[in-house]
């Protein structure tokens, strides 16, 4: 057995040393090239939303480069979200892989159970009693090394805005992500996540005042830089501090359903989307607009909004939310991803809209 | 009363009925579902909404200067299947467009949420929107509609060899404008149409239900009615070919496609099958080329 999973930001960190504590083989996906673009974009349709495009190409590279098992994480209705793993395995199965599948359940319920029992059947079989026996270990260093490598990412977000060399942020991340990435133990593990956030904050700092957005949207859109055209790193190199709406660590929570205090932050935020969209219309639609009302409350600078082309929830939160920056007098950009994108055309995108950002924020226009 | 009720909503599943009781309840209502002039307002939407959806929405607001109410429900589920988040958009997203034209900004908007899988949710979402148009209650000894739903004909005894099945979300196959005239260019062509509406869709869900693999079940109404069409259209009466009619960017079509099109690959002797993606022809004689060459593949195929 080897196992795969999507790229889903720093979500391979997690994924890789949850493998490696319980003594799973697994196969890392390649990093998310043109190439897998590509496969995505030649083996679905134009109207297919890009972070299925992308997640398919990731498993057709590990599939060639050894992986016999995939595991993706479910999710439910209405958005398309919640059949990407039917869709893929169809796609799979039609370019003529031979391959195992695993949906970890977005929504906890009978059928979702019946079918992990029936994915898990023959994966039951290959697994030892070692493996079981780690799992719970595996589970927490994995969660352990992820709440590193987020803690790590906002320190970075803060910092590039504010770096006389953002660029010299950019590299101490990397190598962060690649320490923590590395550490075999708990203390190794904390030693590198402390040193690495150290470094991030000694950096030259530049005189001057950094702008805050909040990034919303599509969870895949905000949390994956290679969809979303690294658009965090390129705001943060025009003196940008940008917060992300979606951390991995918060889908995992908020699925769980175990943090309370998420839970009611949900709520709130429905409630807040409420004067624009009456009704949960599905995945992060509301939140998009709710997070954008509450950015305003708290005196941001402006909101970026990342989406997929496509992507049905989030079509109908830009045209709410082209209303709540007229309503609230707050700077939104809409940004709508898909293969036709260029790192030059999202850069001139940013660039006008920081122009706009500093020039309020300097009293030059209202 | 003139009440209002676009014209592409009548398509949808449970819309006639609706119209149907409401005019029983109260027979004054005038009902307006074609513009006399199709306004053109600056909308909120931006560019990558399907084409449908953004008819919808002007066919909603271009009604308002000529209702005194507009009945636009926010359709979230039908048949215990889901719709496109879209229409549980729809009423906010004609509301927040309403707010910034300065006329008509007084018609009042009635948005019931419509889940309706039986008689008696329909009897009750016809008396919630009585109340909401009337501000009384609605009188109890007007007719009840019957315990069951008169379902389609259905199909059997009529011969469909030389028809072409019309598959796809019912707005797009009853709208010209949104199927591009395809039934009128086939029945030019010399074929009769015949659409996954004509089938009871419980016939059509139990079909699509072979496919579905424990909580992997396709949750969309209009999925499951065109996937069970293709599989009736190949399994159980086979007309000449099928077209499945697309609005550009529909994301339940975008992944249903792929679905049909590896089913199509695998089955044995399949009827044949184009898909048309409506809005991206800009003039009428693209879509007779393309249905043409799709009807030489029909007329090879039965000469064969």
């Amino acid at each position: 057995m080897k196992v795969t999973f999507p790229h889903l930001g720093s979500m391979y960190i997690f994924c890789k040393a949850m493998a490696e504590t319980a003594g799973i083989p697994y196969v890392l996906p390649r990093p998310t090239s043109n190439r897998t673009r590509e496969i995505g974009e030649y083996n679905t349709n134009e109207s297919v939303c890009l972070p299925l495009k992308i997640i398919l190409g990731n498993f057709v590279e590990a599939l060639e480069d050894g992986a016999d098992t995939i595991v993706m994480v479910g999710s439910g209705p209405p958005c398309r979200l919640g059949l990407y793993d039917r869709i893929i395995k169809v796609v799979l199965n039609d370019m003529g892989y031979d391959f195992r599948w695993l949906t970890i359940p977005g929504i906890f319920n009978w059928q979702a159970l019946l079918q992990n029992r029936e994915e898990t059947r023959v994966l039951r079989k290959e697994l030892t009693p070692g493996n079981y026996f780690r799992f719970p270990w595996a589970m927490a260093m994995g969660w352990k090394k992820m709440m590193w490598c987020e803690h790590l990412e906002r320190t970075a977000a803060e910092m590039r805005a504010i770096a006389r060399h953002p660029a010299d942020v950019d590299r101490l991340l990397a190598q962060g992500l690649h320490n923590i990435d590395q550490a075999a133990g708990v203390l190794s593990l904390s030693r590198a996540g402390k040193a690495a956030v150290a470094s991030l904050k000694a950096i030259e700092k530049s005189d001057r005042l950094p702008l805050r957005v909040i990034m919303v949207g599509e969870v895949y859109t905000v949390m994956e830089p290679s969809i979303n055209m690294d658009i965090e790193r390129r705001l943060g190199h025009l003196g940008v501090i940008v917060h992300r709406s979606s951390y991995f660590s918060t889908h995992i929570r908020r699925g769980s359903r175990m943090d309370r205090t998420l839970l009611k932050d949900r709520e709130k935020l429905l409630k807040m989307a409420g004067p624009y969209l009456n009704y949960d219309v599905g995945a992060e639609c509301n939140f998009s607009v709710a997070e954008a009302v509450q950015a305003q409350q708290e005196g941001y600078d402006g909101v970026v909004h990342v989406y997929p082309f496509s992507c049905m929830p989030e079509t109908n939160a830009a045209a709410v939310l082209s209303t709540v920056g007229e309503d609230l007098n707050i700077p939104v950009l809409p940004v709508v991803i898909d293969r036709q994108d260029m790192g030059l055309r999202i850069d001139t995108q940013l660039e006008a809209f920081v122009d706009v950002m500093m020039w309020r924020s300097q009293g030059r226009i209202a | 009363m003139k009440v209002g009720i676009s014209r592409e909503l009548l398509a949808v599943e449970w819309m006639p009925e609706l119209i149907k009781r409401l005019g029983q309840l109260a027979p004054e209502i005038e009902w307006v579902h074609d513009p006399a002039a199709q306004i053109h307002p600056q909308l909120l939407l931006d560019g990558d909404a399907c084409y449908p959806f953004k008819k919808m929405v002007r066919t909603s607001l271009s009604l308002l200067s000529e209702v005194e109410v507009l009945i636009l429900p926010r359709i979230v589920s039908l048949d215990g299947f889901l719709m496109c988040p879209n229409f549980r958009a729809l009423p906010d997203i004609v509301k927040i467009n309403k707010e910034r034209t300065e006329r008509n900004r007084g018609v009042p908007l009635v948005s019931p949420v419509m889940e309706v899988s039986a008689q008696n949710h329909l009897e009750a979402l016809s008396r919630e929107v009585f109340k909401a148009l009337f501000k009384n209650d609605a009188r109890d000894h007007e007719p009840q509609l019957p315990d069951n739903k008169t379902e389609a004909k259905g199909l059997s005894g009529r011969d469909i060899t030389n028809s072409i099945a019309l598959i796809g979300h019912p707005y797009v196959l009853t709208d010209s404008r949104l199927n591009n005239d395809v039934p009128d260019i086939l029945r030019i062509n010399g074929f009769d149409t015949v659409t996954a509406q004509e089938i009871a869709f419980h016939q059509l869900t139990e079909l699509a239900e072979s496919r579905d693999y424990y909580a992997k079940k396709l949750y969309w109404r209009s999925a499951r009615e065109t996937l069970g069409a293709f599989l009736y259209f190949n399994e159980i009466q086979r007309p000449a070919g099928i077209i499945h009619l697309v609005p550009f960017n529909c994301g339940v079509d975008a992944l249903l496609r792929i679905e049909l099109m590896a089913l199509h690959k695998r089955l044995n002797n399949a009827t044949p099958y184009m898909v048309i993606i409506c809005d991206e022809h800009t003039q009428r004689d693209h879509v007779v080329t393309r249905v043409e060459a799709f009807l030489d593949i029909v007329h090879g195929i039965k000469i064969n």
